[in-house]
């Protein structure tokens, strides 16, 4: 089920995740940083992705951290040596550096949690599909062909126990073995229908022409005033940043923080570009809130699926 | 809106290209340039997938193939770090030649990170899968390739370049402590993942060969399939 | 419709007239479509006015949701987004397939996802619809709704459609006219009822196997004036049969007593009916009722939260018996033989076997049992794991290979023999095992009459060994001919048993053709050779 951002044409999505990656990699600037990570927790959050942040949580902490911890120990660059280690100096720059890039780190993580719920295969397909048709059509082909592949494999994994072929028992050395003969049975098998697959595709003129695409997806006025917004304010920090302004150096020497004029335009048009899917996310929770108290006062908010791949598919 | 999107996407895949070669030269901002350089490695393959006229036939294979290599991580999910996927995209490559290889190991990387999540990491593997592919299809017909010793090896090689290839995308992050060092620590880390992706690309292979290519080879006669 | 034995030629006579699967290899003769030559036809009209579906419907399949699915043949032709647009909601609507739209396809029934392959061929506006037993994979339900589609399409849209099928019953009597073709031989080419008073005149046996119950019963019972005397009525559905049976019952001067109480209740097992396979039809009963198998007060579910498919289940598997599991799509029946078969273990309740007894599973799929390049290695790799001595696993091997007639197949690749020949070698596999107790899943899915003939046989002989053998099936017929005994499974336990005589006649929707037609008159009468003894006793009175 999609709403909100989600449900937007994925034109705005992959802009939106484009920019933030973009800004992500090229704005070392702390606070465009913090802001952006919060900013995008924010949108997981009124997306209803917290259990799947808390989850991911410590694995992205220990991936960035250790960036943190990395870079004083092996960069020796810097003015400001606060002390020694092992005979080597351990400047505040690398220090500063390190932080700045846990952070780059950490957001980056955060902002593929949320472009994995909002941008759906169908959506990334839709984009790629005109560009590159053929490769779009063998990857839905793949990505239609995995559930259909568990089911079998778990199919053949229940027969071919009574022949005692098993990869829950027996040493390390049987069981791959095992589970490699248990991945032949489905190659050969998959091999095999897979050739129906072709004759169906066939039947249905493929390869007469070039392909044309259906889509479900429509540019409304919603989707073309987000995009439009998002373009704006997107623009605005990347010139302004091409021009040297909302820049923080530490190498070769750290610079104090300067915060004028220009970083001001700079950080409010950025804000906006980070807050726009979080808004119209939030605004739509709350006029479903509204409504629903004004239409059925004691209605109960229901919990929507995703589509994931550790529940069985039977 | 369709007929304006190739353009778009050209037009803003350049615009990024720019931007990056601006961003590493300005301040050294390797990640960006690396993506890029990564898009520049997996284009030109693609590129020919799209200008090759391939039977539907050749297309359900490729696309079985990588899902199965997708799906293979799947029973050995409780084996930490056996993963079959690498052995099975190089015995593809092996049967069906480079390009085959590249774009199975490609898409399978991408179409499992549909369900596994995609990160910055997508492209890397993506990368790495391919080019595994790409280089046994590419030396499957010299001489130490053909005996299965070479091949073994060809294997375990290729279960270290996997896990080195994905550190790079770390380390980019870091051009300022950029040393050997910093290169040696960040291996070694990964030194037992990727051993034990080693050892295990070399079991698969040594289980493998002789089943699966003959599999392979059974299809590729019985349907004339993907010739090179 | 085209009809005969299957590996005939009906698939590679529909492949002709599909010029994108017309086979590789050497052919003579002209196909014309419209005019032109099939060949000569223009590829976009070729792809688009000749529509096809096949017999399994997930491998039809290859995007992963329902609309993207139904999308992919018009993208392929080239169609503009508009075009697409409406004629996909067009096709939506006709199909109700507006729920189903974003749904990703594995999570569509058999039934549906059919109904989704024949819709997306649809879109491409055929004028002729090719099928090549489209519902062979489907249950009884799902067809006969795929069926009715196909009809609708027929009537309403006047559509050509030629349809290759096993299931009669529903199929004869819409078609307007029949091929039957026989080892690539086109035997006949006529209106149904001509060929069916064509198979009573020349009295073939092969081709009475292919007629609905109805047709068969016309033939069998001895001809009578009156209702002979109305040329070109011949029964071909149960409404007819039924209407035509009062009337020769009425003809009869005795008559068979009309209120049905009177009739024939019981009727003797040994019937004294010619026939090819009346000796293995409802055998004795089992004297000593020794208990081999039996689930007691079984609760399985799939998830932690999922419904529970079998709830506090009884059921017991006695030596000697053929005991067919009835029911509906989803009612636990392969869940039920996983439980037997200790694949999958319940969370309560639990599984008693005699001792020393093994069981043995065939699944529906028999792909599934199949790792090897030739027959021969599965047998001896399953010889292995089955812990057989080297010698006696050669013995084992031929012997089995004598019984399952693979004698000429071993050396072949599993994946190269007929849908028959693997069920046979995986039946063969599991024999290794030395089961005492066979469990089958749906093991007449998609065989030809002939085959499933054969395969009763099969079961008998088996029988005759001492081995006790539980079918889960939708095939009534089979099951009303060949069981001993019979229950329903539904809702999660076994809700009716006993033995098909008592089982079926107490159904009402639920049992043979023959019995709807001839319930009121003999309402214990499953099978046309239960009919044929009642006339006997009747005619010898």
């Amino acid at each position: 089920m999609s709403s909100g951002f989600r449900a937007m044409h994925p034109a705005v999505a992959l802009l939106y995740y484009a920019g933030l990656l973009l800004f992500a990699a090229l704005l070392m600037h702390p606070l465009f940083l913090i802001t952006e990570l919060v900013g995008v927790m924010l949108l997981l959050l009124l997306q209803g992705q917290g259990k799947q942040l808390l989850r991911g949580l410590p694995f992205y902490l220990l991936m960035a951290g250790s960036v943190a911890l990395l870079n004083p120990l092996f960069s020796h660059r810097g003015a400001h040596i606060l002390f020694y280690l092992w005979d080597q100096p351990v400047t505040l720059e690398a220090v500063l550096y390190g932080l700045i890039m846990m952070l780059v780190l950490l957001t980056i993580f955060m902002v593929f949690l949320s472009y994995n719920y909002t941008v759906t295969t169908d959506k990334f397909m839709y984009a790629f599909a005109a560009a590159a048709p053929k490769t779009a059509l063998l990857t839905l082909m793949a990505i239609r062909f995995i559930p259909l592949f568990q089911r079998r494999l778990h199919e053949i994994t229940m027969i071919q126990r009574f022949r005692g072929i098993d990869v829950s028992k027996g040493s390390l050395r049987k069981r791959m073995r095992d589970g490699m003969t248990l991945m032949k049975v489905l190659l050969t098998w998959s091999l095999e229908e897979a050739l129906q697959t072709g004759d169906s595709m066939k039947a249905r003129g493929y390869g007469i022409r070039r392909r044309t695409t259906y889509s479900t997806f429509v540019l409304d006025r919603l989707d073309t005033t987000a995009l439009l917004l998002l373009v704006i304010s997107g623009l605005i920090p990347l010139i302004l940043w091409m021009l040297g302004y909302g820049t923080f150096e530490i190498y070769p020497r750290m610079r104090p923080l300067v915060f004028g004029g220009g970083e001001a335009l700079m950080y409010t048009s950025f804000c906006l570009f980070v807050l726009i899917p979080a808004g119209l996310e939030g605004k739509e929770i709350w006029l479903w809130r509204s409504s629903r108290r004004k239409a059925y006062p004691s209605a109960t908010p229901e919990l929507n699926g995703t589509r994931s791949m550790s529940s069985p598919s039977q | 809106m369709a007929r304006l999107r190739f353009p778009l996407i050209m037009a803003v895949a350049l615009f990024l290209a720019g931007l990056a070669l601006m961003a590493a030269l300005k301040d050294r901002h390797y990640m960006l340039l690396s993506l890029v350089l990564l898009g520049a490695a997996l284009l030109p393959v693609f590129l020919r997938l799209e200008r090759r006229r391939l039977e539907s036939r050749e297309l359900v294979l490729l696309a079985v193939l990588s899902a199965i290599a997708a799906v293979s991580r799947i029973p050995f999910a409780a084996l930490p770090s056996v993963k079959p996927v690498s052995a099975i995209i190089m015995l593809s490559a092996y049967v069906f030649g480079a390009e085959a290889g590249f774009i199975i190991g490609a898409v399978a990387a991408l179409v499992s990170n549909i369900y596994f999540g995609q990160g910055p990491w997508t492209p890397w593997q993506m990368f790495a899968w391919g080019m595994a592919g790409l280089s046994t299809g590419w030396l499957r017909n010299s001489w130490w390739m053909r005996k299965r010793a070479g091949m073994l090896l060809f294997g375990f090689l290729w279960g270290f370049l996997f896990g080195w290839i994905m550190n790079i995308w770390y380390i980019i992050s870091l051009p300022d402590a950029f040393s050997w060092g910093l290169v040696a620590a960040a291996y070694a880390s990964s030194f037992y993942f990727d051993l034990a992706h080693a050892v295990s690309n070399v079991f698969f292979l040594a289980v493998l060969a002789g089943g699966w290519t003959s599999v392979l080879e059974r299809f590729r006669r019985k349907y004339g399939l993907l010739k090179e | 419709m085209l009809m005969g034995p299957s590996g005939g030629g009906k698939t590679t006579l529909l492949r002709q007239l599909k010029r994108e699967l017309t086979p590789v290899g050497t052919g003579s003769g002209i196909v014309r479509y419209a005019g032109l030559t099939l060949a000569g036809l223009p590829a976009e009209r070729a792809a688009a006015e000749i529509g096809m579906v096949f017999q399994n419907p997930d491998a039809q399949i290859v995007m992963d949701t329902v609309w993207h699915e139904l999308a992919f043949g018009m993208e392929n032709l080239g169609y503009p987004p508009q075009v697409m647009r409406s004629r996909l909601a067009e096709m939506a609507g006709l199909f109700g397939l507006e729920p189903l739209l974003y749904k990703p396809v594995h999570e569509l029934s058999g039934g549906q996802k059919q109904l989704l392959n024949l819709a997306s061929v649809l879109l491409l506006q055929p004028k002729l619809l090719l099928l090549d037993e489209p519902t062979s994979q489907l249950d009884p339900v799902a067809a006969r709704e795929f069926i009715q589609t196909l009809h609708r399409l027929n009537e309403e849209m006047s559509m050509t459609i030629i349809i290759s099928e096993h299931r009669l019953e529903e199929v004869l009597p819409l078609a307007d006219r029949v091929l039957l073709i026989e080892n690539g031989v086109l035997k006949a080419a006529c209106p149904p009822r001509e060929l069916v008073s064509r198979a009573g005149e020349e009295q073939a046996l092969a081709v009475q196997a292919y007629m609905p119950t109805a047709a068969r019963l016309y033939l069998e019972l001895p001809a009578q004036e009156n209702s002979l005397s109305r040329p070109g009525f011949i029964p071909l559905t149960v409404r007819e049969g039924r209407r035509w049976l009062h009337d020769y019952a009425a003809a009869a001067s005795l008559g068979l007593p009309g209120s049905g109480v009177a009739g024939p209740a019981c009727i003797p097992a040994a019937a004294l009916v010619p026939g090819d396979d009346s000796e293995i039809m409802h055998p004795h009963k089992p004297d000593k009722k020794l208990p081999l198998l039996s689930a007691k007060e079984v609760t399985f579910r799939y998830e932690k939260e999922g419904r529970e498919v079998l709830r506090k289940l009884n059921l017991t598997l006695y030596q000697g018996e053929l005991l067919a599991v009835l029911g509906g799509n989803g009612a636990g029946k392969s869940t039920l033989l996983h439980v037997l078969s200790r694949m999958v273990k319940p969370q309560r309740g639990k599984v008693v076997a005699a001792p020393g007894i093994t069981a043995g599973f065939l699944a529906q799929n028999p792909l599934l049992y199949f790792s090897y390049d030739t027959a021969r290695e599965e047998l001896q790799h399953m010889a292995a794991a089955a812990r057989l001595a080297p010698d006696e696993a050669g013995r084992e091997i031929s012997r089995l290979a004598e019984v399952f007639e693979l004698g000429q197949v071993l050396e072949n690749h599993p994946h190269d023999l007929s849908g028959g020949q693997q069920q046979k070698l995986a039946l063969a596999m599991v024999m290794l095992l030395k089961p005492a107790v066979l469990l089958l899943d749906e093991p007449t899915k998609g065989l030809d009459p002939a085959a499933k003939v054969r395969f009763a046989g099969l079961l008998a002989l088996l029988r005759s060994q001492g081995m006790s053998i539980a079918v889960v099936t939708h095939d009534v017929e089979f099951a009303a001919r060949y069981a001993s005994r019979c229950a329903l499974l539904f809702d999660g336990s076994i809700t009716a048993e006993g033995s098909p005589e008592a089982f079926f006649s107490s159904n009402y929707f639920y049992t043979t053709a023959v019995n709807r037609m001839v319930r009121d008159l003999l309402p214990a009468a499953l099978t046309i050779e239960d009919v044929m003894t009642a006339w006997h006793v009747y005619a010898s009175r």
